[in-house]
Protein backbone atom coordinates (compact mmCIF):
# COMPACT_ATOMS: atom_id res chain seq x y z
CA UNK A 1 0.00 0.00 0.00
CA UNK A 2 1.29 3.48 -0.90
CA UNK A 3 2.26 5.77 1.94
CA UNK A 4 0.05 8.78 2.72
CA UNK A 5 1.50 12.05 1.38
CA UNK A 6 0.85 15.23 3.31
CA UNK A 7 1.73 18.90 2.77
CA UNK A 8 2.07 21.14 5.84
CA UNK A 9 1.81 24.90 5.20
CA UNK A 10 2.74 27.58 7.76
CA UNK A 11 5.04 30.59 7.69
CA UNK A 12 6.64 29.23 10.88
CA UNK A 13 9.21 27.10 9.06
CA UNK A 14 10.54 25.39 12.21
CA UNK A 15 7.02 24.27 13.09
CA UNK A 16 6.20 22.58 9.80
CA UNK A 17 9.62 20.95 9.32
CA UNK A 18 9.48 19.47 12.84
CA UNK A 19 5.89 18.27 12.33
CA UNK A 20 6.92 16.77 9.00
CA UNK A 21 9.77 14.89 10.65
CA UNK A 22 7.40 13.53 13.30
CA UNK A 23 4.89 12.41 10.67
CA UNK A 24 7.71 10.53 8.90
CA UNK A 25 8.20 8.55 12.16
CA UNK A 26 4.54 7.56 11.76
CA UNK A 27 5.01 6.33 8.21
CA UNK A 28 3.51 9.38 6.55
CA UNK A 29 5.47 11.14 3.82
CA UNK A 30 5.35 14.81 4.79
CA UNK A 31 6.45 17.88 2.89
CA UNK A 32 6.35 21.49 4.04
CA UNK A 33 5.86 24.98 2.58
CA UNK A 34 6.30 28.36 4.30
CA UNK A 35 4.20 30.53 1.99
CA UNK A 36 1.01 30.38 -0.01
CA UNK A 37 2.88 30.59 -3.31
CA UNK A 38 5.26 27.77 -2.36
CA UNK A 39 2.28 25.68 -1.25
CA UNK A 40 0.45 26.15 -4.55
CA UNK A 41 3.59 25.27 -6.53
CA UNK A 42 4.06 22.10 -4.48
CA UNK A 43 0.39 21.08 -4.74
CA UNK A 44 0.54 21.47 -8.52
CA UNK A 45 3.73 19.41 -8.75
CA UNK A 46 3.04 16.59 -6.27
CA UNK A 47 0.22 14.14 -5.63
CA UNK A 48 -0.64 14.93 -1.99
CA UNK A 49 -3.44 13.11 -0.18
CA UNK A 50 -4.03 15.79 2.46
CA UNK A 51 -3.10 19.47 2.99
CA UNK A 52 -2.75 21.05 6.44
CA UNK A 53 -2.59 24.83 6.27
CA UNK A 54 -2.45 27.86 8.56
CA UNK A 55 -4.85 30.71 7.79
CA UNK A 56 -2.59 33.63 8.64
CA UNK A 57 0.41 33.93 6.35
CA UNK A 58 2.21 36.90 4.83
CA UNK A 59 1.38 37.75 1.26
CA UNK A 60 -1.07 35.21 -0.11
CA UNK A 61 -3.26 34.29 2.88
CA UNK A 62 -4.22 30.75 3.83
CA UNK A 63 -7.81 31.54 2.79
CA UNK A 64 -6.67 32.51 -0.71
CA UNK A 65 -4.56 29.35 -1.03
CA UNK A 66 -7.47 27.19 0.16
CA UNK A 67 -9.84 28.76 -2.38
CA UNK A 68 -7.35 28.18 -5.22
CA UNK A 69 -6.63 24.58 -4.21
CA UNK A 70 -10.34 23.82 -3.85
CA UNK A 71 -10.97 25.22 -7.34
CA UNK A 72 -8.19 23.17 -8.94
CA UNK A 73 -8.43 20.05 -6.76
CA UNK A 74 -11.97 19.93 -5.32
CA UNK A 75 -11.52 16.45 -3.78
CA UNK A 76 -8.26 17.18 -1.96
CA UNK A 77 -8.94 17.21 1.83
CA UNK A 78 -7.79 20.35 3.64
CA UNK A 79 -7.30 20.84 7.37
CA UNK A 80 -6.95 24.29 8.88
CA UNK A 81 -4.39 25.01 11.61
CA UNK A 82 -5.54 27.85 13.85
CA UNK A 83 -3.68 29.76 16.52
CA UNK A 84 -6.60 30.13 18.88
CA UNK A 85 -8.98 27.23 18.82
CA UNK A 86 -11.94 28.07 16.66
CA UNK A 87 -11.30 31.79 16.63
CA UNK A 88 -10.13 32.97 13.23
CA UNK A 89 -9.51 36.57 14.31
CA UNK A 90 -12.34 37.85 12.13
CA UNK A 91 -11.11 36.07 9.00
CA UNK A 92 -13.75 34.59 6.76
CA UNK A 93 -13.70 30.79 6.90
CA UNK A 94 -13.15 29.43 3.41
CA UNK A 95 -15.51 26.60 2.44
CA UNK A 96 -14.30 23.04 1.94
CA UNK A 97 -12.35 22.64 5.18
CA UNK A 98 -12.54 19.14 6.68
CA UNK A 99 -11.66 20.18 10.23
CA UNK A 100 -9.88 22.74 12.41
CA UNK A 101 -6.73 21.89 14.33
CA UNK A 102 -5.95 24.30 17.19
CA UNK A 103 -2.24 24.80 17.84
CA UNK A 104 -0.32 23.28 19.55
CA UNK A 105 -1.38 20.22 17.56
CA UNK A 106 -0.99 16.76 19.09
CA UNK A 107 0.73 14.72 16.40
CA UNK A 108 -1.18 11.51 17.10
CA UNK A 109 -4.49 13.40 16.91
CA UNK A 110 -3.37 14.78 13.55
CA UNK A 111 -2.47 11.30 12.29
CA UNK A 112 -5.90 10.01 13.38
CA UNK A 113 -7.61 12.89 11.56
CA UNK A 114 -5.59 12.29 8.38
CA UNK A 115 -6.27 8.56 8.40
CA UNK A 116 -9.93 9.18 9.25
CA UNK A 117 -10.60 11.51 6.32
CA UNK A 118 -8.78 9.23 3.87
CA UNK A 119 -10.64 6.16 5.12
CA UNK A 120 -13.93 8.00 4.71
CA UNK A 121 -12.99 9.10 1.21
CA UNK A 122 -12.07 5.54 0.18
CA UNK A 123 -15.39 4.32 1.58
CA UNK A 124 -17.33 7.04 -0.26
CA UNK A 125 -15.57 6.20 -3.51
CA UNK A 126 -16.46 2.50 -3.14
CA UNK A 127 -20.17 3.41 -2.68
CA UNK B 1 -12.35 62.85 19.51
CA UNK B 2 -14.07 62.55 22.88
CA UNK B 3 -12.56 60.86 25.93
CA UNK B 4 -14.94 57.95 25.37
CA UNK B 5 -13.79 57.58 21.74
CA UNK B 6 -10.16 57.68 22.87
CA UNK B 7 -10.96 55.04 25.46
CA UNK B 8 -12.76 52.80 22.90
CA UNK B 9 -9.96 53.13 20.37
CA UNK B 10 -7.32 52.51 23.04
CA UNK B 11 -9.07 49.30 24.00
CA UNK B 12 -9.23 48.17 20.35
CA UNK B 13 -5.54 48.96 19.93
CA UNK B 14 -4.62 47.11 23.11
CA UNK B 15 -6.73 44.16 21.91
CA UNK B 16 -5.05 44.12 18.49
CA UNK B 17 -1.57 44.07 20.05
CA UNK B 18 -2.52 41.43 22.63
CA UNK B 19 -4.09 39.20 19.96
CA UNK B 20 -1.00 39.48 17.78
CA UNK B 21 1.39 38.78 20.67
CA UNK B 22 -0.62 35.83 21.97
CA UNK B 23 -0.73 34.41 18.44
CA UNK B 24 3.04 34.67 18.12
CA UNK B 25 3.60 33.17 21.58
CA UNK B 26 1.31 30.31 20.64
CA UNK B 27 3.55 29.64 17.65
CA UNK B 28 6.62 29.61 19.90
CA UNK B 29 4.93 27.16 22.28
CA UNK B 30 3.81 25.01 19.33
CA UNK B 31 7.38 24.77 18.03
CA UNK B 32 8.73 23.86 21.49
CA UNK B 33 5.90 21.33 21.86
CA UNK B 34 6.67 19.69 18.49
CA UNK B 35 10.42 19.73 19.17
CA UNK B 36 9.87 18.07 22.56
CA UNK B 37 7.63 15.58 20.78
CA UNK B 38 10.38 14.86 18.27
CA UNK B 39 12.76 14.14 21.17
CA UNK B 40 10.17 11.72 22.51
CA UNK B 41 9.96 10.05 19.09
CA UNK B 42 13.76 9.68 19.00
CA UNK B 43 13.83 8.17 22.51
CA UNK B 44 11.10 5.74 21.52
CA UNK B 45 13.12 4.86 18.44
CA UNK B 46 16.24 4.37 20.63
CA UNK B 47 14.26 1.97 22.82
CA UNK B 48 13.71 -0.19 19.76
CA UNK B 49 17.46 -0.37 19.14
CA UNK B 50 17.98 2.53 16.72
CA UNK B 51 20.70 4.81 18.17
CA UNK B 52 20.07 8.56 18.34
CA UNK B 53 22.88 10.57 16.73
CA UNK B 54 24.53 13.05 19.14
CA UNK B 55 24.26 15.91 16.59
CA UNK B 56 20.51 15.32 16.28
CA UNK B 57 20.11 15.73 20.03
CA UNK B 58 22.28 18.88 19.92
CA UNK B 59 20.14 20.41 17.15
CA UNK B 60 16.96 19.73 19.16
CA UNK B 61 18.42 21.36 22.28
CA UNK B 62 19.52 24.37 20.19
CA UNK B 63 16.09 24.68 18.60
CA UNK B 64 14.38 24.71 22.02
CA UNK B 65 16.86 27.34 23.26
CA UNK B 66 16.24 29.57 20.21
CA UNK B 67 12.46 29.40 20.65
CA UNK B 68 12.70 29.98 24.41
CA UNK B 69 14.77 33.14 23.77
CA UNK B 70 12.22 34.25 21.18
CA UNK B 71 9.39 33.72 23.69
CA UNK B 72 11.22 35.69 26.38
CA UNK B 73 11.79 38.60 23.96
CA UNK B 74 8.09 38.64 23.02
CA UNK B 75 7.04 38.63 26.68
CA UNK B 76 9.47 41.48 27.52
CA UNK B 77 8.11 43.56 24.63
CA UNK B 78 4.52 42.95 25.73
CA UNK B 79 5.39 43.77 29.34
CA UNK B 80 7.00 47.08 28.32
CA UNK B 81 3.94 47.90 26.23
CA UNK B 82 1.52 46.95 29.05
CA UNK B 83 3.33 49.30 31.45
CA UNK B 84 2.97 52.23 29.04
CA UNK B 85 -0.50 52.83 30.52
CA UNK B 86 0.87 53.19 34.08
CA UNK B 87 1.17 56.99 34.09
CA UNK B 88 -0.60 59.61 31.96
CA UNK B 89 2.44 61.75 31.23
CA UNK B 90 6.00 60.88 32.11
CA UNK B 91 9.55 61.10 30.87
CA UNK B 92 10.33 58.21 28.53
CA UNK B 93 13.18 57.08 26.34
CA UNK B 94 11.46 57.63 23.01
CA UNK B 95 14.00 55.41 21.22
CA UNK B 96 13.22 52.46 23.47
CA UNK B 97 9.46 53.07 23.21
CA UNK B 98 9.50 53.36 19.41
CA UNK B 99 11.84 50.41 18.93
CA UNK B 100 9.63 48.25 21.17
CA UNK B 101 6.52 49.45 19.34
CA UNK B 102 8.05 48.72 15.91
CA UNK B 103 8.97 45.18 16.97
CA UNK B 104 5.46 44.59 18.36
CA UNK B 105 3.94 45.81 15.09
CA UNK B 106 6.20 43.70 12.88
CA UNK B 107 3.99 40.60 13.01
CA UNK B 108 0.93 42.59 11.88
CA UNK B 109 3.03 44.28 9.19
CA UNK B 110 4.42 40.95 7.96
CA UNK B 111 0.90 39.77 7.16
CA UNK B 112 0.85 42.55 4.55
CA UNK B 113 4.41 41.81 3.34
CA UNK B 114 5.71 44.96 5.03
CA UNK B 115 8.97 45.18 6.96
CA UNK B 116 9.20 48.01 9.49
CA UNK B 117 12.69 49.53 9.39
CA UNK B 118 13.36 51.69 12.43
CA UNK B 119 16.40 53.96 12.69
CA UNK B 120 17.42 56.26 15.50
CA UNK B 121 19.99 59.04 15.69
CA UNK B 122 20.82 58.14 19.32
CA UNK B 123 20.39 55.25 21.74
CA UNK B 124 18.50 57.27 24.29
CA UNK B 125 16.36 60.39 23.82
CA UNK B 126 14.24 61.50 26.75
CA UNK B 127 10.93 63.30 26.16
CA UNK B 128 7.81 64.07 28.14
CA UNK B 129 4.78 62.36 26.66
CA UNK B 130 1.79 60.17 27.30
CA UNK B 131 3.50 56.91 26.30
CA UNK B 132 0.36 54.89 25.60
CA UNK B 133 -1.32 57.62 23.53
CA UNK B 134 1.92 58.10 21.60
CA UNK B 135 1.90 54.36 20.79
CA UNK B 136 -1.76 54.67 19.75
CA UNK B 137 -0.85 57.60 17.52
CA UNK B 138 2.03 55.66 15.93
CA UNK B 139 -0.34 52.73 15.45
CA UNK B 140 -2.81 54.92 13.51
CA UNK B 141 -0.01 56.26 11.33
CA UNK B 142 1.53 52.86 10.60
CA UNK B 143 -1.76 50.98 10.26
CA UNK B 144 -2.92 53.28 7.47
CA UNK B 145 -0.08 51.80 5.36
CA UNK B 146 -1.07 48.19 6.18
CA UNK B 147 -2.64 47.43 2.82
CA UNK B 148 -1.81 44.27 0.87
CA UNK B 149 1.07 44.61 -1.54
CA UNK B 150 2.12 42.02 -4.12
CA UNK B 151 5.79 42.61 -3.43
CA UNK B 152 7.64 43.14 -0.18
CA UNK B 153 7.81 46.72 1.09
CA UNK B 154 9.83 48.52 3.71
CA UNK B 155 8.16 51.09 5.95
CA UNK B 156 10.65 53.53 7.48
CA UNK B 157 10.32 54.89 10.97
CA UNK B 158 12.96 57.39 12.10
CA UNK B 159 13.77 59.40 15.18
CA UNK B 160 16.02 62.42 14.76
CA UNK B 161 17.22 64.77 17.45
CA UNK B 162 18.46 68.29 16.90
CA UNK B 163 19.49 70.78 19.59
CA UNK B 164 15.95 71.78 20.49
CA UNK B 165 13.66 69.24 18.85
CA UNK B 166 12.94 65.55 18.66
CA UNK B 167 11.25 64.44 15.47
CA UNK B 168 9.60 61.10 14.69
CA UNK B 169 9.09 60.38 11.00
CA UNK B 170 6.68 57.65 9.90
CA UNK B 171 6.69 56.80 6.22
CA UNK B 172 3.41 56.74 4.29
CA UNK B 173 3.60 53.91 1.78
CA UNK B 174 2.41 54.54 -1.79
CA UNK B 175 -1.32 53.92 -2.32
CA UNK B 176 -1.94 54.00 1.44
CA UNK B 177 -4.91 56.09 2.54
CA UNK B 178 -4.11 58.91 4.93
CA UNK B 179 -5.51 58.43 8.43
CA UNK B 180 -8.18 60.85 9.62
CA UNK B 181 -6.20 64.01 10.33
CA UNK B 182 -8.52 65.31 13.07
CA UNK B 183 -7.92 62.09 15.08
CA UNK B 184 -4.17 62.30 14.54
CA UNK B 185 -4.04 65.95 15.62
CA UNK B 186 -6.11 65.21 18.72
CA UNK B 187 -3.85 62.31 19.71
CA UNK B 188 -0.72 64.33 18.96
CA UNK B 189 -1.96 67.07 21.29
CA UNK B 190 -2.58 64.53 24.06
CA UNK B 191 0.86 62.97 23.47
CA UNK B 192 2.45 66.46 23.81
CA UNK B 193 3.68 66.79 20.22
CA UNK B 194 2.72 68.56 17.01
CA UNK B 195 1.83 66.81 13.77
CA UNK B 196 2.38 67.61 10.10
CA UNK B 197 3.11 65.89 6.81
CA UNK B 198 6.42 66.35 5.04
CA UNK B 199 8.28 65.21 1.94
CA UNK B 200 11.82 63.82 2.21
CA UNK B 201 13.71 62.24 -0.72
CA UNK B 202 10.39 62.07 -2.61
CA UNK B 203 8.82 60.03 0.21
CA UNK B 204 5.81 61.25 2.18
CA UNK B 205 6.32 61.13 5.94
CA UNK B 206 4.07 61.87 8.89
CA UNK B 207 6.07 64.02 11.28
CA UNK B 208 5.66 64.24 15.04
CA UNK B 209 7.60 67.05 16.65
CA UNK B 210 8.41 67.23 20.38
Amino acid sequence: MDKIRVLLVDDEGELVTTMAERLEYRDIVADSAISGVEALNKVRANPYDVIIIDLKMPGMSGAEVIRTIKKEYPDLPLFLMTGHGFSLDGEEIPPGIVDYLPKPIKIDVLVEKIQGVLKKRTKDHKI
Amino acid sequence: MSDKEICDNSLKFFGAVTASVSHELNNVISIIDQTGGLLDDLLYSADTGKPVPQEKLRSIVDKIAVQTDRGVRIIKRMNYFAHSVDEAVKQVNIVQLTDNFARLMQRLASQKKIEIVASFSADSIQINTNPFLLELLLYYLIKSSFISYNTERKLRLEINQSSSKVIILVEKLPDAEAPEISIIEELAGRAKCSFDITLKDMIVYYRLKF
